[in-house]
Order: C-alpha cells, then structure tokens, then sequence
C-alpha cells in the first residue's frame, strides 16, 4: 500500500490505469472522479507529510499494491451483517460509513458480533464534513465502481493479499486510563447516557463530570485486555442531565477518564513506529482539533482525520492502521 | 495441540492483559469476559464461544497458546 495527496486530476488518471483505491476527499472533489476500482469517503482534514490541514481540492489516495484482486460492494444498512461475505481467502476489508447514519449507529452497536467479522482485518473510517458544515450537509460515501454515492449504509472493499503475505492490523492509541480517575459503568449500551455507576454509587453523570471538571477532550478509556479503547465525549447537557458519545458504551465494561497523553503530536510522533507511507492508516478529527496538529507534522502516518475510526469496532481518538508483512512474521489476524 | 478448558475459563474469568494477542481476540475476550462478569452461570456458553472462535481461527490459536 502507498499514501499520496494528490489533485483530482492525478487520481482520476490512476484510477483509469485500474488502481484500486481508498480515497478521502471533499463531496465535489470526489464527485469529479471517474468510474473504477475504488470506494471514497467524504473528508476535508487531513494529516499530510507536509503537515495536517484542511483541504477542499485534493484527495487522499490508498493505493492497494498492484496485482492485487479486489472487489468493491455497497452494504445498506439493514444488510451490514453480512458485510463479512465475498471476502478473499486471505485479504482484508477496507470499510467506509458516513458519520451520522443509521449505519454508523448499527456498525457501533452491533458490529462486534456480526458473523465473521473477525475472519480477517477490517479497517476503515467514518466519513465527515467540515466542523462548519455539521447538520448542513450530510456525509457520504462512494462506491467508485458504480458511481453511486450513499449517505447511509457501507461501502467495501475486499482486497486479496499477494501470495506470501497477510494483512495485519493494529491501533495507536495515545491515551491510557488514569488510574487515579475512578471507575464509571454504564447499565446499557448506547451513544449517550444519563447515569453511570461511579466507584459503585449510580449517578447522574453530566452533573458529575461538571461537578468534577472533567476534561471532556479525553476519552473514558476502557481496557480490552490490554488494547485501550477510547469513548469520546461529544456533548454535556446540564439541563438535560445527559451526555452523548462519538461512540457507544457498552455495559458492564469499565472506563476511566484518560490521563493527558501530553503534546499530541509530538507523543504521536515518538509512538508511531513503523513505515507509515506504506500502511493505510487514519486518525480522529478529534485528536487533529485537542491536539491542535494543524500545520504539525506527525512522521509518516499520513491520511485522513475521520469522525470515527474502524479497526473491526468503531474506535475515538486513535489511529488505526493497516499493512502487509510477510506471511511467516504474522501472528495477527 | 489444544488449549486445555482450565486455560480458557482462566482467560474469561480473569483480569489479564494479553497483551501479545491480536486486536480481534483481545475485543473477543473483553466481550465474552463482561458476559461472564455480568451472567456467572454463563460461563460455560462464553467458554464454547471462545473454543469455535479458536477453531475457526488459526491466529486465536496462536494468540492464547502463549499463555
């Protein structure tokens, strides 16, 4: 796989070579491109290897290594749990879902026990607008072999590895639990919540995360068994006694407040090991805006900043990545 | 060489990073471990879980017989 900013004019004539492609880009941007072999998810912040920015006239290509079989399928909603089938043998699943969606809500809440879906990598993002336009225009999706374009459901893209090599897919998570913050449960799952168990005693928890200033640019962060998974906060709402998430909290899983991961992008930088250029990988538009990256630089993990983040569950606040190695040094799936 | 089920329902039941696992069977444990914390009786439904899933994938296989 390679990464490349790149102008419309550029993509469209890889595209006519027959490249198979992942591409992020603004509505009109993408809209431009021609039929092919790729999916698209609307986006305009980027982290390039110039520096992140906002961007309306390029795109953010993927490039799946030549040679590869692939094919690209849309999925509506009611049909994601099927997303797992025409998978190659050995291959991996690039998905893209538009922020907002039904799908995007279902993909969250139900997605860790669709069939298979563990059967091989599963990578992707949700797709966005910029911040202005959030509850003016609708983020999309685009099934390139097509041509449709899709505000709901999921497009795909199943990618064969070439011979002697496996996809391995990971996450860079800069934020751990602060073990000094105390321990919040949720009695169901869901994008928001009213009360949370609190060092046992059930609250209400937007009153106790305005009693307590809590820093509501970090995530709660859960432990899976040594992956950390973050739930950002989307809003606090005193009146309503409510607070939503940018993802779901599941029951009976235990968060705590994240500790400060410190300058972002320079912590980003340290962390993020490994040849980025030749991964497909994205970040949260959260940790492009708290962690203030426009005009930083980040090292060679370059791609689009997303309203979501796919490695098999919808992930907040963390990179996600994905590469080809060498069959006899995976141990991943 | 399988896993014995003393291993298995020790994964489910406790605590423990696998920290040398795959992202899927860390994100299967945690799922089947809150099942467990929160329905004791089910144990044994989250132990066959955990077996198919094991079964089925080769690296889950690999994951858990580092243990």
């Amino acid at each position: 796989m390679k990464n490349a900013m790149m102008t419309v004019a550029d993509a469209t004539a890889r595209i006519e070579q027959g490249a198979t492609l992942v591409i992020a880009g603004d509505e009109k941007a993408l809209a431009r491109l021609p039929k092919g072999q790729w999916i698209g998810g609307t986006a305009v912040y980027f982290v390039t290897e110039t520096g992140a920015r906002q961007d309306h006239e390029m795109v953010f290509v993927t490039e799946v290594a030549e040679g590869s079989a692939s094919r690209t399928r849309f999925v509506p909603t009611e049909d994601l749990s099927s997303l797992a089938d025409q998978q190659f043998e050995n291959g991996a699943t690039m998905i893209l879902i538009p922020a907002f969606s039904d799908a995007h809500q279902r993909f969250a809440l139900d997605g860790a026990g669709y069939p298979d879906i563990f059967a091989q990598p599963l990578i992707g993002w949700i797709s966005g607008v910029a911040l202005e336009d959030i509850g003016e225009v609708a983020p999309k999706v685009f099934d390139g072999a097509t041509g449709h374009v899709h505000e709901d459901g999921a497009v795909l893209l199943h990618v064969e590895m070439p011979a002697g090599r496996v996809a391995e897919i990971d996450i860079l998570n800069l934020f751990e639990q602060d073990r000094e913050s105390p321990t919040i449960l949720f009695r169901a799952d869901g994008f928001s919540a009213t009360t949370a168990i609190i060092n046992g005693e059930e609250v209400n928890l937007a009153k106790w995360v305005l009693d307590n200033n809590i820093n509501t640019q970090r995530p709660l962060v859960a432990n899976y068994a040594g992956a950390m998974i973050n739930v950002s906060f989307q809003n606090v709402d005193a009146s309503a006694g409510k607070c939503s998430f940018f993802a779901p909290v599941v029951e009976g899983v235990e968060y705590r407040i994240a500790r400060n991961p410190g300058d972002y992008a320079k912590v980003f930088a340290s962390r993020a090991n490994g040849d980025g250029a030749n991964e497909m990988s994205c970040n949260c538009i959260l940790n492009y805006i708290f962690g203030e990256l426009e005009g930083k630089t980040t090292g060679t993990f370059t791609g689009p900043a997303t309203f979501g983040e796919i490695a098999y569950i919808l992930l907040n606040q963390t990179m996600v990545r994905l590469r080809d190695v060498a069959m006899k040094q995976s141990n991943v799936a | 060489m399988s896993i014995d089920d003393t291993t298995l329902q020790n994964v489910l039941t406790s605590g423990s990073d696998l920290s040398q696992a795959s992202l899927a069977t860390k994100i299967l444990v945690s799922r089947l471990r809150v099942d467990v914390a929160s329905q004791p009786a089910d144990l044994a439904t989250a132990l066959s879980e955990l077996k198919s899933f094991i079964a089925k994938y080769p690296f889950a296989q690999q994951d858990l017989r580092a243990l």
